[in-house]
């Protein structure tokens, strides 16, 4: 075995693993908050790789800035509002009046949503993948002494994005008041509201939160892969969600390594086995786990889960 | 083909049906089928100003139909969203494929290939649902969306040689009847004609309703309908309620199975790329635009769902596409450029779920329980009684006086209650 | 299909008998002389850390009716859903007319002879009232699937006798002429029926009522607990009664037994129960109740 070849390989599938985390963070907060698989989730990250897009070829032109790496940066933070919220409206319009509904209400809401975004999505961005201005410097950072580039510099922006977001984030649930009326409102949403917690706004900011992130992740995709396409929320959403199950749905740690354990498992699947190959096993690992061990790796709802 | 009024065996149902209600019912799909079987011979007299489905788009219509009510046994009278249903349609399809045509150079016949992919079918969906059926309705929906991936990726991935990879699998037999005459040595029901073919496969139709009838008006409906609406009770109640659920699997599977080998034999060939997520939700959306468990609702459901998609969308798309994409060549706006109206569809389906659910969750053609239960009045737990939500439930039971129950069987201390 | 028994209690003790036999106080052993039909030993049932019910033995007399008290939390209706296979017990058995019943299904339970209710109604709430008893009827009716879609003479005539059988249950409940109305459209006394009539259709020996009486004014109270001896006398029932009304405890039961934080601290006839000084402190500490006797 190629020791080289794999080491790349792994560490394509870690930078790949925190993009994933991100996305899967979202499904998460918003399962553990109101146990819903808010099948639109993706669908906001593909609009993540929209925004992106737009910013790069008419948003900073327009103001007479050139598409950098720098200006692209710049870009985030608005990205980021902007998806949370398109997310927390989705909220309020598809999930909210349904809260009292059956179960499976709200998922079947959720899915509209979702086709509803793919289409904006086609609307904005035409049927085809829309190739992203290449602002991210490919350069070698570390080159191994076969000469494979173990980590080049694009990677190191995904890991200057997604690190310290997912540093935010366990600081923002586990240290802050609204983190813990987020937790409060997970553990017993009823229970919550009685001691003074305003759960809708609760509801509210984890979508908001949630939103971000995946506005975050797309961004990062956009830049990564150059591209940005109606099409990328199902496969990225079910490989996020994936994640979620993995680790444990409801718990934060749990969707990040979840999140990482799947970019590791994409990247060996497809290097070594086939990349067609790849989504029959992702769905495959998603049943076994579901089935065998629906609370996941590290178990749904932990005391830092939301 | 809405016999739906006559629960006749449910006895339960049979003292509150008015007589005419049957009569009625049985008139209007009496009449529905004569206008299915004269529609070949008048179809192309009909002026193209109005919208009028081809042949080949009354078919779609028709398997779909069939497709929803198999879909209708799982999530309507069950309770169990199923997400990844196109599996069973490409497993049936599949099946059709490799028993009749040069692939694997076997030749059964259709009419008997048919069973072998229904059976096939069911036995994917006992196998599916037997470990999964006991997870929660969400995870179950991601667990039958996961394999609703699955078996189209199987069936495109593997080797040529066995699976006819992405070129999928043609020609495969059609259906046919060894019957000589003017047109030639036997009869054929596939897409070469057309005629023949919206004739077997609106039998076919008339067939699963009347399964889906009588299952719905049985102890078996009653169980599933029981589980639906509150599983603890009916487990406790003696209901094996995996066994029951599992039926629901197998046999909402076997009619999916039942419209794919249809399909394939129709259109003489299979690809595995029309096998998609798309094809479950158009499904889906059928089932919950007719009102889950309403048979009525599936069949006019996929009628409705399937017209607009394939014919209304087009027609109107004629008079809307060109000037839309004449703005957008002057104005350079690539959306409007481009636009073809039914390319839209899915947005539209979208914009009826998330609609269907806020709105109206119970569907345009609903069962009177569904239409309650969907409106919050929770599902039969917690309740203690039922309060204000009465009202609209004795609204229902006026609207959905055919389906088991009229207003004149309400004892008049019934239509209002204090508590 | 079998016929609701009509002969009220050929096999069990006269209830002269029972009331001597459950007189005797305390000790938890059954009486010499009765015939337990239902016996828990060492039931326990531990969710986490948390102790919900502890080593409890109880034992039902074949025909007598048996309530079950204790002050809210105290593990009444984790033991009801270990009877009824909701819950598996952490340890200990039960064993119901001879059998062991420890570990199964709810489906299993109900047809070794165990028919409930439930505390807060769970009425199949959208299907008609003689649905919800054709429901119970379930496990005593044969059509499988494909005879659901051939129709056969014999499930024909199947579904003939059980509608029948339901509508005499739903007339032995009191809710004759209202087959078709819709469960969740019933009058609040009227659901509480129902669930009685649907777990009758099961065919029990031994019924389990949970808080029969909730939510009840003191009028359908009174007509419930003549109902519920009746229970006994004309279908020859074993009663075993979760209730908060000490009224109804007290005046319908052969015998008490009350659970405290998961323990069995008291068993015995009702007056002796009344005056347990553990039950009154239990009930009085616990600031639950008002009051033993005077709820």
């Amino acid at each position: 075995m190629d020791l080289e070849q794999f080491a790349v390989i792994l560490s394509i599938g870690l930078f790949n693993g925190l993009i994933v985390a991100l996305v899967a963070i979202g499904y998460t907060l918003v399962y553990g908050i109101i146990e819903l698989i808010n099948f639109a989730h993706g669908d906001v990250f593909m609009l993540g790789t929209l925004l992106t897009y737009f910013g790069l070829v008419a948003i900073l032109p327009g103001f007479g800035v050139e598409a950098s790496l720098i200006s692209a940066l710049a870009l985030i933070p608005f990205i980021m509002v902007i998806t949370a919220v398109i997310n927390a409206s989705i909220e309020r319009v598809a999930y909210r009046p349904l809260r009292n509904a059956p179960r499976l209400a709200p998922l079947i809401s959720a899915i509209g949503m979702s086709f509803i975004l793919q289409n904006v999505g086609i609307i904005l961005l035409g049927p085809s993948p829309k190739a992203v201005p290449s602002v991210l410097p490919n350069d070698p950072l570390i080159v191994m002494p076969g000469g494979r580039t173990l980590i080049s510099l694009n990677e190191v922006v995904v890991g200057a994005v997604t690190i310290p977001l997912l540093l935010a984030l366990a600081y923002f649930v586990t240290s802050t008041r609204q983190g813990k009326a987020m937790r409060a409102t997970a553990q017993d949403r009823e229970a919550a509201g009685l001691m003074g917690i305003n759960v809708n706004r609760t509801i509210s900011q984890t979508f908001l939160i949630g939103g971000a992130l995946a506005g975050a992740a797309g961004f990062v995709v956009a830049l990564f892969l150059g591209q940005a396409w109606w099409f990328f929320g199902f496969p990225f959403g079910l490989l996020a969600f994936t994640s979620a199950v993995l680790g444990g749905i409801g718990n934060i740690t749990g969707a990040a390594l979840g999140g990482i354990v799947l970019g590791l498992v994409k990247s060996i699947s497809d290097f070594y086995i086939e990349a067609r190959w790849t989504n029959v096993i992702v769905f495959s690992i998603l049943i076994i786990v579901l089935v065998f061990r629906p609370t996941g790796l590290l178990g749904a709802k932990q005391a830092e889960g939301a | 083909m809405a016999v739906a009024a006559a629960r006749l065996p449910s006895p339960g149902g049979l003292r509150g049906l008015a007589r005419n209600e049957t009569l009625r019912n049985r008139v209007i799909v009496a009449g529905l089928l004569l206008l299915g079987v004269a529609y070949p011979f008048f179809y192309r007299m009909i002026p193209s100003a109005i919208p009028a489905p081809d042949l080949n788009n009354l078919i779609v219509m028709s398997y779909y139909a069939i497709l929803a009510l198999g879909l209708n046994i799982v999530v309507g009278f069950a309770g169990l969203l199923d997400l990844g249903y196109v599996a069973f349609f490409a497993i049936g399809a599949y099946t059709a494929a490799f028993l009749s045509s040069p692939h694997f150079d076997i030749h059964l016949t259709w009419w008997i290939v048919v069973w072998v992919a229904v059976a096939i079918a069911a036995l994917s969906g006992i196998l599916l649902g037997a470990p999964t059926l006991r997870l929660r309705g969400d995870y179950l929906a991601i667990v039958t969306l996961g394999f609703g991936e699955i078996v189209p990726l199987v069936f495109r991935n593997l080797p040529g040689d066995i699976t006819g990879a992405n070129q999928g699998i043609r020609p495969i037999d059609p259906p046919t009847i060894p019957l000589a005459g003017p047109w030639g040595d036997q009869l054929s029901f596939s897409n070469s004609n057309l005629q023949l073919a919206l004739y077997l496969v609106l039998a076919l139709l008339v067939f699963s309703y009347w399964l889906c009838q009588r299952m719905r008006d049985s102890r078996l409906g009653r169980a599933w309908m029981a589980i639906r609406e509150d599983e603890t009770a009916a487990a406790s109640m003696g209901i094996n309620t995996v066994n029951t659920k599992l039926l629901a699997f197998a046999l909402g599977a076997s009619l999916s199975g039942f419209a794919g080998a249809f399909v394939g034999a129709y259109q003489t060939a299979i690809f595995p790329e029309s096998f998609r997520f798309s094809i479950s939700i158009t499904i889906l959306v059928v089932v919950i635009l007719g009102g889950m468990g309403s048979l009525r609702g599936a069949v006019v459901g996929a009628f409705a769902l399937q017209y607009v998609n394939l014919t209304f969308l087009r027609w109107v798309g004629q008079y809307v596409n060109p000037p839309l994409n004449s703005v957008g060549r002057s104005t350079g706006i690539e959306f409007l450029e481009n636009f073809v109206l039914h390319s839209y569809n899915f947005l539209i389906f979208g914009i009826v779920l998330v609609v269907m659910m806020v709105v109206r969750p119970e569907g345009l053609l609903p069962t009177r329980e569904r239409k309650a239960e969907l409106h919050g009045i929770g599902v039969a737990a917690e309740e203690t009684a039922a309060t204000a939500d009465e009202v609209a439930t004795h609204e229902t039971a006026l609207e959905e006086a055919g389906e088991a129950v009229t207003i004149e069987d309400l004892p008049p201390e019934d239509q209002k209650r204090d508590r | 299909m079998t016929d609701i028994r009509p002969d009220p209690d050929p096999s069990g003790p006269g209830s002269e008998q029972l009331r001597e036999a459950v007189s005797t106080p305390t000790t938890g052993v059954p009486a010499q002389g009765s015939d337990p039909v239902f016996e828990a030993r060492g039931v326990t049932k531990r969710f986490g850390g948390l102790l919900a019910v502890s080593e409890v033995d109880f034992t039902i007399p074949r025909g007598a009716i048996v309530s079950l008290i204790g002050p809210n939390g105290a593990g009444k209706t984790t033991f009801f859903n270990m009877i009824t296979g909701l819950y598996r017990p952490t340890s200990g058995q039960i064993r119901f007319d001879g059998r062991d019943l420890t570990g199964l299904k709810p489906h299993e339970v109900v047809r070794a002879g165990i028919g409930r209710t439930f505390q807060n109604i769970r009425l199949f709430g959208n299907m008609s009232a003689v649905d919800n008893v054709l429901v119970g009827l379930h496990h005593r009716l044969k059509g499988r699937w494909w005879e659901a879609i051939l129709r056969p003479p014999s499930i024909v005539a199947e579904e003939k006798r059980a509608f029948d059988e339901a509508e005499r249950l739903l007339a032995f409940v009191g809710l004759e002429g209202k087959t078709h109305i819709t469960a969740r459209n019933l009058a609040y006394g009227d659901q509480r029926r129902l669930e009685i009539a649907r777990a009758l259709a099961t065919e029990p020996k031994l019924l389990l009522l949970d808080e029969p009486t909730a939510g009840m004014n003191p009028e359908e109270t009174r007509r419930l607990t003549d109902f519920v001896r009746r229970l006994r006398s004309d279908l020859g029932l074993t009663v075993l009664l979760i209730e908060h009304d000490m009224q109804v405890v007290m005046g319908i039961s052969d015998r008490v037994t009350v659970l405290d934080h998961g323990e069995r601290i008291a068993e015995g006839s009702p007056d002796t129960v009344r005056r347990d000084a553990r039950v009154i402190e239990a009930y009085l500490g616990s600031g639950a109740a008002a009051g033993v006797g005077t709820h």
